[in-house]
């Protein structure tokens, strides 16, 4: 990991398009300003961790006989508060 | 400034129009599909960016869930569905910007689906209602929205308990 030392106002330029900007600090706060294009997704750490380990976890899950998880699903669709929903949804 | 903006075409190009292909799926075997069915995600999904190309396969069985397949990768696939049959008043917040990059001209093309985690016990089943799939189903163009806020949970138990 590249490790930098910025002041307030300094600038982070990554690649041809990204700049990264410290906007303010107060206390233990930084505030970060992100400037790149808007195909370039930006996160917050633990944001992006977290939906990425539940893609992850959701994978894995599936990842097992069509019959299994049918069945599975059979009955989660029983359960009458799902049944009440999806004729409310439809 | 380098521009460096993705096409969803080229991520298709490999078929002609019309023309069908084919992939196995650990789960669900051989899958077979048409051109017209691929999705494209750009951006591909959180932790599976390289997997910018999906199926959506519909089996009886499962119904309403659907299976969201990569056909470039056996093991990768979810099991998603219509977030609003169990949370029929789920409203995420979808910027101008996120319709934007889906090419969403009509709000009528914008489909919402929610990846769901299965448990080993049904009734632990959850639904990812932090980062849920949007696509432009008319264009065929996806990806996973990551909502800001803490409105809503990546674990969210579809069954309630009470």
């Amino acid at each position: 990991m590249l490790v930098l030392t910025r002041r307030l106002g300094e600038t982070i330029v990554i690649g041809d398009d990204i700049v990264i900007k410290i906007v303010d600090i107060h206390g233990k706060q930084i505030r970060v300003g992100i400037e790149a294009p808007s195909e370039v997704s930006v996160y917050r750490g633990e944001i992006y961790d977290r939906i990425m380990q539940e893609n992850k976890a959701a994978v894995k899950a599936s990842a097992t006989d069509e019959n299994a998880v049918a069945a599975k699903v059979k009955k989660i669709l029983a359960d009458k508060n799902i049944a009440k929903a999806e004729a409310k949804a439809t | 400034m380098v521009m460096t903006t993705m096409k969803a075409e080229s991520l298709t190009n490999d078929l002609a129009a019309g023309e069908e292909g084919a992939f196995q799926h650990s789960s669900l075997g051989e899958i077979s599909y048409k051109k017209d069915d691929l999705l494209t995600f750009p951006q591909g999904l959180l932790g599976f960016e390289k997997k910018k190309r999906y199926i959506l396969v519909e089996r009886e069985a499962c119904h309403p869930f659907q299976w969201m397949l990569c056909p470039d990768d056996a093991n990768v696939g979810f099991l998603v569905v219509n977030p609003l049959i169990f949370q029929p008043d789920y409203s995420p917040n979808i910027s101008r910007r996120e319709l934007k990059e889906l090419e969403i001209d009509n709000p009528q093309s914008l489909s919402m689906y929610v990846i769901i985690t299965l448990k080993e016990d049904f009734s632990a089943t959850t639904a990812n209602l932090s980062g849920p799939i949007l696509l432009n189903a008319e264009k065929k163009i996806g990806k996973q929205l990551v909502l800001l806020d803490d409105s809503y949970s990546t674990k969210h138990r579809i069954i309630n308990t009470d």
